[in-house]
Formats: structure tokens, C-alpha cells, sequence
């Protein structure tokens, strides 16, 4: 589905520049529910960012599904991006003058997307995260567990091929975690590709395949467990 | 005190902390305060202070007035003022004055001086004393005496080069020898433009005159004797004078008015137009500096909410914060003041030195101590307004919340933002009421500039001269003068048609005669018509262009010993005749009573407006000139060539003519007309600039808020970026919500408006109505501006990276 070949991340500080990402080379395939870990700073979070389109400013090739997204304009990766992907961010990230359903809504309202099928589509959605009695809720009104599952129906509700999700169970319980990462793999099993970047073990459990970062390299990928150690690479 | 004193010093901190923010309201408030510092400067020397007299709300006007005829403003018959001395219990003076045009000669040369005769309680009543020698006194007044004058400190400096030992000194006056006795101070400016007092003696045969009405009255009121009291007093002598001298004094009553506001009628309704005019500014700069505070504030609420948990009352919060806002407001007044200092130099020397003669108070026109003090108080009052909302928007209790980490504040953003919304909505009102007045009062000034007046004011050059009575006391001696002078000026080269009238269009002294024609009906019992009278030679009319319609025009043949003849305007013969010719019908000029005699109506002429300002023509009758000889008049000039080099060689030839004689006002008539306006043209580009500042101000306003709504709405932005918004959906998104706000502001502007135009129509003489061109094209422009002012932040909003802005919370 996905394929990073030396995918290079850097920024421009006063002392000269940043590595965020390096050399990174990463497969993805269709139907995986990958895990990315790693201590803080070690760049994964960018890596999500690249995944997501979000970030246009690193260099190498990306590949999706055999079209050469490195060569694409920053309109075509938006398109690109509008289809196939979905994000669920740590900090929900939902507008709060919008209601639940408005904010289920909002990835459909960029779409040439006829208001009722849209209507259909966000009462579909409603009805299957099981948050329908909350459609006309703010999200101020909502607990935690609640916003990311409205954040995570948000993500999913236009049917991405691709879900990324970072830190998808940050700000909740034990509890509330649980469910959606219960909501993650279900979503996998239907078909979508899931990447997430989490700091709990739990959570990583729901996966099928670890990826580890340090520093902005790829560390090691259960995958392929005759990968390089990052010492061996970092010489 | 203390406490304010840590409040001030820690608003200076914070002022200097955002020096940009800071600048940025001082200049919006200068703005504002200076146009209120200008205009009260306006208001202080034209309606409050228009002449330096001590206690001026006890000097009143005192007028004769005809009910029945509508009359309200008729000068003072002799006798009657007479009485009035003698049997009011009101005043603790009564003066009259009445105007004496004097010609000055000195070393051969004649001048004209604008003088003005008085009775011996005019200085008293002013309570001016004079900065050199004395007033006139009862002593000037007795039998035998030479004649006296006070001269003005103007003139003393202009003619007599600030001769200190003026007093004893002759002048000679219409070819008579005046004592000067004193001279002025800078506070004896009563009436404006006065040069000259001599004492006016009602002893003589003319004191019993009740049928002439040529005095203007003043009064100063006892003490605890109100203006009504004293209308009442003199109207009791009215009514008993009425009884007497039926002939004369049947329907006459009395009007006192304060003399502030007798003197002043005609400038007070456009000055205080302006006023609010600049109060609308003052409100559209607090608006935005209330929005840059809010702005500021906002960023704040961590400090509010620590403040607030240390134990600051809400009162407290709300006290640090207006004193940051009233010290930017101190020192916008600071600016405004040197803005308005320099705004004020710029009127004065737009206006003819004419009007600024001749208008009360506008000589004096200055910042004072009572508009500074006025100034400082306005400061106060726009501190207070623009840091009102936003000091009680963040000083609540819930603000406690912005303690807590990683916590929005969704409730007091939405406030704020609700807040923002609704200043904006005002601002662009606001901005709309001052530019709809500012294009109105425009076009309503160009409109009189162009007026059709029935007359072609092109290439006609006016002069005026006045005869001393002394040396031409026979109506002869007038008429060969006159003869002379005509003859002379139509011999210059390029010289079409040369004429006199007794005023010219759109002067300030025309004379109104009541007349009786043959065969009207009057509609009322008692109603008696009044006509505007000119007294014209036969060029006149032709070298104005004014068309023949019936009849001829007036003629040499009209001679003293011919049969009276008039012509007559269009209005006129309408008025009396209508359906009728009027050719060979008769008029009689002047008061039942006098024995004037029956003229004949020789010719109709088209109607003349007698200024912009009247609504339509005045009836108007033409009276020969050698029948009726006027010592006063105005010549009129037409010609082919250049109106400057005409006007030096018409001054040589009046001189050759009689050098005692000298000729003033010299004008084309064009400068007449726009000099007429000038007072008008002043309040128009007053307004044109506040209308300037205003669309400044809303720009900068509708920038600034929707610059700050976009900073605030990062967040928002990132989210729907990531959900695959593009940045034409961001834009409209901006844009649109700049729209609907824009939108609103526009509904409220133009019906506050509509409003305001259809009260102020009738107030400023017809100059503004309703025009749905000036309507629609400023609302366009004020809609365009604020798209624009929104454009540049919604620009900005589609340049925010969705990365960094997932990241700023």
C-alpha cells in the first residue's frame, strides 16, 4: 500500500538543523495494524505527519499505492490525502462550536458530496459508533472517551483505506482506552490499514506488527527482525 | 490613591510592553479626540463664546416682531426703543446701534471703514473697557459738541500703525472731523467686524420716529431677571404702545433672544452637525481601540485570573484595566491636540478674510482653556469607553478556569469573540452614518455651488461704494454720481454692460419693502406681502443676464420726473396677478401709512434666488434708480476680459470719479456666491475628512479583528485542513464570516442613516436630502474597504500549516 525510501525530516534551527526523520524505509501493506513506538523526540509522531500528508517538507520517495507521491503538487497530495486517509489525533482536536454530528460531518463538507447522502453517511456513522442519542451535543459536553470516539467516527466516516492515529488514548482511562482500541482492531478486521503511534505496550498488543524509532531512525520492525540495529546503522 | 498610583505606574509598564498596540491606539485616539477638540474649538468660539462680552448670557437681542405678517426678526422702530429705555424694569441697560458705512480719508486717499452708531449704554451694557483713552459716554451726546469715535484695535494697528498717542487725534469721516477718544481692547468685538463707534443721537426729530425700523436693540438683563421676564416686560409695553400708535404699532410684539444665540443663527445648526459628526469619530476610535484591547486583554487572562486568586476584587481588575485605557486616551488627546491646533490653521486660512471678519467668534477661534479642559474630559469619557467591555469581559469569576492547564475557555472565547463580533458591527455603522453625511453634505455643497440662481455669475466683476451723506445729501447729487461712475467703467476695455443694484445675489444686506398691489386679494384679514426690493439702473439686469419675459427693462428714460415705473420678477407677478398680465398694473412700496407713490409694472424679469440657502425665489421688484436714489450700492460689471486687470482699473476710475469715494468689496461674483457658501464649504470638507478618517478607522478595525479571529482560529484552521478542507474553503470560510459581520454593520449604518438625514434636511437649510446615488455608492465603497481590510487576514488563514496549528494547543 505505502512504501518510504529514505524518507529525510529536518528543521532549520538557529544552530544549523534538526534531524526529525532519517533515512527512513518503511513497506506497508494492505489490512496491517501497525504500532509505532519509541521515547519522546524519537520521530514518530513526524513519521505519522509524513503518513498523513500533513507535512509537505521532507525529502526521498513515498510511494501510495503505486503512485509516486514525492512527485505529486501539495493540491494532488491534499486530494490524495481527503480519500484514503483519516487521522484521530491525542487531543481529540474537534471544533468546539460544532456539534458532534456537525463535527462528524466536517471531513463530508470538503467533498463534492451531495448533502443527503452526506446526512445519510453521518447518521450511519451515528448509528454505528453507538452516539446517535449525542448528535446535538458541543463537545464540551462530552467526557474524554467520548470526544475521541466521536474523533476517531470523524476519521473513519468517508471509509479511508488508511487510518493514523497518534496517541490515540493519551488524555483517557484505562477504561475508555480499551474501547477504542477494541474500535481500532474491528475496524481492521473490516478492512482498513491502521497506523498508531502509542507509548503503551496494552495498546500495541491490539497490533499486528511494531515498528521501534530513536532519534528519527527505524530501530526495528517485528517485520523483519534481521533489520539493522540503529548503532549498526548510525556507523 | 496609593493603590491608583501602583495601578498607573504598572499601566505604564504594560503600555510600553506593547509599544506597537500602544502607538497604534494613541493615533486611533488622537483621531478621534482631535476631531472633538477641533470642532468644540468651533463650538466654544462660534456658539458658546462668539463675542468677548463678560456674562454674554445676559446680553440679549431685543427684536420687533409682526405676528400676523410672520415678521419674527424686525429692527427697533426710534421711538419705541425709546420707550422701551424708559419704561422696561428688566434690564440694567438698553442699547441700539445701527450700521454706518464711513468713508476714511487720509493723505488724499479714501478708504472704506465699517462703523457702527450708538447710544451712550452701549459700552456699558458690553462691560468692555477700552486699552487706551475712553468710551463713548452721555457727555458725547450733548448739544454742540464735536463729534468722537472709538476705534477698534484692529484698525488702530492697520491704520494708524498702533499709534500710542491716537487719542485727540481727527479722523475724517465722510468729510466730517472725528475725536478719537479711545481704542478698543482685543475683547471689543461687538458687532464683528466693526472698525469704528460713533455716538448715535435719537434726540432729535428722528427719536420720535415710529414707522422707520433701522435699530438693532441689545439689553443686559438685571441680575435674577430671566430672558422671559424681561420678553415679558417689554411685551407689556408693546401691547400699550399698540393702543397708542394703532397706525404704527397694531400687531407689533417683541422677541428677546440671547444674544449668543441671536448672533449665531445659521453657523450654530452647522457647527453643532459637525459636533456630532465628531462624536460619531470619537465612538468609531474607541470602538477600535476597545477591540485592541480586548485583543490585548485576552492575552492576558492567566494574569486576570492569578490577580483574581490573590484576592483582587472584580472593581479592582476592573480599575487596572481602565487606567491603561485612559492613559492611552490622555495621550491620544495629547496628539489630538496639536492634530487639531493644526487642523484649525488650515480652516482659518481657507476662509475668506471676509467671513472670518464678519462671522461672531470665528476671529477668536482657538484651543483655550475651555477646550482643553474639554479635551481632557473627552480623553476621560473615550478611556472609559474603549476599556469598559473589555475590562468587565475579563474580569469575571469563571476566569478562574484559565488556571488550569491544557483547559479552553470555550465560554469566555465565544464571549469575547460575540463581543468583537459586535464592536465591529458598530464600527462599520458608524463609519457608514459619517460617510453618508460627509457624500451628502458634499454633493449638497456642489449642488449650491451650481445652483441655476437666474442669473450668469460668469465674468461679472461687483464692486461696492457708498456715498457720505454729507457731501451728497440731494438725491441729484446721488443720481449724477452714480451717472458718472457708470459712464466711466463702461469706457474700460472689455466692459459689456455696467449696472447698480442695492444688493447683490447671495450678499448679506438685502432690503425687504412691504408693498400693496392693485387688485390682490389678500388671503388673510391684516396679511400684508413683502417684496424684495432692488433699486437698479437700467444696465443692471442685462450685464446679469437676467431675461426679459414681458414688457422692458427699466430705461434712462425712467428719469426722477417720469412716471414711476417698476419691473418686476416672474415670482412676483405669479404671486399677485396670476393668470393676469401684469404689464401696467400698479404697486405701491413701503408702510400703508407713507405716501409713496403708485408705480407702474413695466416689464417682468425671470426670478433671481437671492442666495443658495433660500429655498426658492424671492418675489422681487426693480425700482428705478433715478427715481429712488440709493447713496449705498453695488455696481455690477460685465465683461469680456480678464476680471482682475478690470478690477484695478474700475478701482482707478471710481477714484478719478471722487477720490472721497473709495470702492470695497471688490469681487467677481462668482467670489460673492462662493464666499456666501464658504462657511458651508468649511462644515463639507470638515466632513469629508471625518468621513476619510472613518473609513480608515473601519478598515483598521475590520483588519485588526479579523487578523486577531484568524490568530484565534488557528487551531480551527489546522483541524479542518487535516479533514481535507482547501484553502478556497478557508478563505470562504474567513471571508464569509467577515461578510455576514460586514453585512450587519451596513443594515444598522444605513438606517441610523436614513434617520439622521431626514432630521438633518430640514436643519441645514435644504443642503442634505436623500440621495440614493450617494447612499448606494458609499456603502459600495465601505463594503469594498472592508472586504479588502478582511481579505489580507483570510489570506493569511489559508498559509497556516495544519501541522504547526495541531500542535499550538
Amino acid at each position: 500500500m505505502i512504501q518510504l525510501k529514505n524518507i529525510d525530516r529536518s528543521y532549520k534551527t538557529g544552530a544549523g538543523q534538526t534531524w526529525v526523520l532519517r533515512r527512513v524505509n518503511l513497506e506497508i501493506h494492505e489490512g496491517e495494524f501497525i504500532t509505532v513506538m519509541g521515547p519522546s523526540g524519537a520521530g514518530k509522531s513526524s513519521l505519522l505527519n509524513v503518513l498523513a500528508l500533513l507535512d509537505d517538507q521532507w525529502e526521498g520517495e513515498y510511494w501510495f499505492r503505486e503512485q509516486a507521491v514525492h512527485g505529486m503538487k501539495r493540491k494532488q497530495r491534499g486530494e490524495l490525502a481527503k480519500i484514503n486517509i483519516g487521522v484521530v489525533f491525542q487531543s481529540y482536536h474537534l471544533l468546539d462550536d460544532l456539534t458532534v454530528q456537525e463535527n462528524i460531518d466536517l471531513p463530508l463538507s470538503y467533498k463534492d458530496i451531495p448533502r443527503p447522502r452526506r446526512q445519510s453517511l453521518v447518521a450511519d456513522t451515528l448509528d454505528r459508533f453507538q452516539i446517535v442519542a449525542k448528535k446535538d451535543l458541543f463537545p464540551s459536553q462530552l467526557s474524554g472517551g467520548q470526544q475521541q470516539l466521536v474523533g476517531v467516527a470523524r476519521a473513519v466516516i468517508h471509509r479511508p483505506a488508511l487510518l493514523l492515529a497518534d496517541e490515540p488514548t493519551g488524555n483517557l482511562h484505562s477504561g475508555q482506552a480499551q474501547e477504542i482500541m477494541e474500535l481500532f482492531r474491528e475496524l481492521n478486521q473490516q478492512g482498513t490499514t491502521i497506523v498508531q503511534v502509542t507509548h503503551s505496550e496494552a495498546n500495541a498488543g491490539f497490533g499486528s506488527r511494531t515498528i521501534q524509532m530513536r532519534d528519527g531512525w527505524v530501530v526495528s520492525d517485528t517485520a523483519h527482525p534481521e533489520f539493522q540495529p540503529y548503532e549498526v546503522v548510525k556507523q | 490613591m496609593n493603590r491608583l498610583f501602583q495601578d498607573f505606574v504598572y499601566g505604564i509598564r504594560m503600555l510600553r510592553k506593547n509599544l506597537g498596540v500602544t502607538i497604534l491606539a494613541v493615533v486611533t485616539l488622537a483621531l478621534g479626540i482631535g476631531a472633538n477638540t477641533a470642532v468644540f474649538s468651533n463650538v466654544n468660539a462660534l456658539v458658546l463664546r462668539p463675542f468677548a462680552i463678560p456674562d454674554l448670557d445676559r446680553v440679549v437681542a431685543v427684536w420687533e416682531t409682526v405676528p400676523k405678517q410672520n415678521v419674527t426678526t424686525s429692527a427697533a422702530a426710534p421711538a419705541n426703543f425709546r420707550d422701551w429705555t424708559e419704561q422696561s424694569i428688566s434690564f440694567a441697560h438698553l442699547a441700539a446701534i445701527h450700521g454706518w458705512d464711513a468713508n476714511l480719508t487720509a493723505e488724499g486717499v479714501a478708504e472704506r471703514v465699517e462703523g457702527y452708531r450708538v447710544t451712550p449704554d452701549f459700552f456699558a451694557l458690553l462691560g468692555v473697557s477700552p486699552q487706551i483713552g475712553r468710551t463713548i459716554g452721555a457727555v458725547d451726546f450733548q448739544h454742540g459738541v464735536s463729534p468722537v469715535a472709538v476705534i477698534s484695535q484692529g484698525f488702530w494697528q492697520r491704520h494708524l500703525g498702533g499709534d500710542a498717542g491716537v487719542v485727540g487725534k481727527n479722523l475724517l469721516l465722510n468729510g466730517q472731523k472725528y475725536t478719537v477718544v479711545g481704542v478698543g481692547g482685543r475683547d471689543l468685538d461687538f458687532p464683528a467686524g466693526a472698525d469704528i463707534w460713533t455716538p448715535l443721537d435719537l434726540t432729535s426729530a428722528a427719536g420720535g420716529d415710529r414707522a422707520d425700523h433701522y435699530l438693532k436693540v441689545l439689553g443686559r438683563l438685571k441680575k435674577n431677571v430671566s430672558v422671559a421676564d424681561a420678553g415679558a416686560d417689554l411685551q407689556t409695553i408693546a401691547n400699550r404702545l399698540a393702543q397708542q400708535f394703532p397706525n404704527t404699532n397694531a400687531d407689533h410684539s417683541v422677541r428677546v433672544v440671547p444674544l449668543a444665540e441671536d448672533a449665531t443663527n445659521g453657523t450654530r445648526q452647522f457647527v453643532m452637525v459637525l459636533m456630532g459628526a465628531a462624536v460619531f469619530v470619537l465612538l468609531l476610535a474607541c470602538v477600535n481601540v476597545a477591540n485592541l484591547q480586548l485583543a490585548r486583554v485576552s492575552s492576558r487572562q492567566k494574569e486576570m485570573a492569578v490577580r483574581m486568586g490573590l484576592g483582587a476584587t472584580r472593581w479592582q481588575l476592573v480599575r487596572q484595566l481602565l487606567v491603561e485605557s485612559i492613559l492611552l486616551a490622555v495621550a491620544g488627546a495629547a496628539a489630538g491636540v496639536v492634530l487639531s491646533g493644526w487642523g484649525m490653521g488650515l480652516i482659518r486660512r481657507s476662509l475668506p478674510p471676509f467671513i472670518v471678519a464678519h462671522v461672531p467668534g470665528l476671529a477668536h477661534l482657538d484651543v483655550d482653556s475651555h477646550v482643553l479642559w474639554f479635551t481632557l474630559a473627552v480623553a476621560v469619557l473615550a478611556g472609559v469607553l474603549a476599556g469598559l467591555a473589555p475590562a468587565l469581559r475579563f474580569s469575571r469569576s469563571e476566569l478562574g478556569d484559565a488556571l488550569k492547564e491544557n483547559t479552553r475557555s470555550a465560554s469566555a472565547s465565544a464571549g469575547a469573540g460575540r463581543l468583537r463580533s459586535l464592536l465591529v458591527v458598530s464600527e462599520i455603522a458608524l463609519a457608514l452614518v459619517l460617510l453618508v453625511g460627509a457624500g451628502l453634505m458634499v454633493k449638497g455643497f456642489r449642488s449650491f455651488l451650481t445652483m441655476e440662481m437666474g442669473f450668469d455669475r460668469t465674468q461679472v466683476l461687483t464692486l461696492r461704494l457708498t456715498l457720505p451723506e454729507e457731501k451728497y445729501s440731494r438725491k441729484d447729487q446721488v443720481i449724477n454720481y452714480y451717472d458718472r461712475v457708470v459712464r466711466e467703467l463702461r469706457g474700460l476695455p472689455g466692459v459689456e454692460s455696467v449696472g447698480c443694484l442695492s444688493s447683490l445675489p447671495s450678499s448679506w444686506n438685502s432690503t425687504w419693502a412691504e408693498y400693496h398691489a392693485e387688485g390682490r386679494v389678500t388671503a388673510t384679514a391684516g396679511e400684508t406681502p413683502y417684496t424684495l426690493l432692488q433699486v437698479a439702473t437700467p444696465g443692471s439686469l442685462s450685464a446679469l443676464r437676467v431675461p426679459l419675459l414681458k414688457g422692458r427693462f427699466l430705461s434712462a428714460a425712467d428719469g426722477p420726473d417720469a412716471p414711476p415705473v417698476v419691473v418686476i420678477s416672474e415670482r412676483m407677478a405669479r404671486d399677485n396677478w396670476p393668470g393676469q398680465d401684469p404689464i401696467g398694473k400698479h404697486v405701491r412700496l413701503g408702510p400703508r401709512e407713507r405716501a409713496e407713490p403708485e408705480r407702474q409694472v413695466v416689464g417682468v424679469v425671470g426670478d433671481i434666488r437671492s442666495s443658495a440657502f433660500a429655498p426658492s425665489a424671492d418675489p422681487t421688484t426693480y425700482v428705478s434708480f433715478a427715481q429712488s436714489p440709493e447713496p449705498s450700492s453695488a455696481l455690477v460689471v460685465r465683461t469680456s476680459g480678464d476680471l482682475p486687470t478690470l478690477a484695478t482699473a474700475a478701482i482707478m476710475q471710481v477714484r478719478k470719479v471722487d477720490a472721497d469715494v473709495p470702492a470695497y468689496d471688490v469681487r467677481s461674483l462668482e467670489q460673492v456666491i462662493s464666499d456666501n457658501l464658504s462657511g458651508v464649504e468649511s462644515s463639507a470638507n470638515m466632513m469629508m475628512v471625518f468621513g476619510i478618517i472613518a473609513l480608515a478607522l473601519a478598515a483598521a478595525g475590520i483588519f485588526a479583528v479579523m487578523a486577531y479571529s484568524v490568530a484565534q482560529r488557528t487551531h480551527e484552521i489546522g483541524v479542518r485542513m487535516a479533514m481535507g478542507a482547501r484553502r478556497v474553503d478557508v478563505l470562504r470560510l474567513v471571508v464569509t464570516s467577515a461578510t455576514r459581520t460586514a453585512i450587519a454593520g451596513l443594515a444598522v449604518g444605513i438606517c441610523i442613516s436614513l434617520l439622521l438625514t431626514r432630521a438633518l434636511s430640514s436643519l441645514l437649510f435644504g443642503l442634505i436630502h436623500i440621495d440614493a446615488v450617494v447612499f448606494v455608492l458609499l456603502t459600495f465603497i465601505l463594503a469594498t474597504v472592508s472586504a479588502v481590510a478582511a481579505l489580507i487576514p483570510a489570506r493569511w488563514a489559508t498559509q497556516v500549516d495544519p501541522m504547526v496549528a495541531l500542535r499550538y494547543e
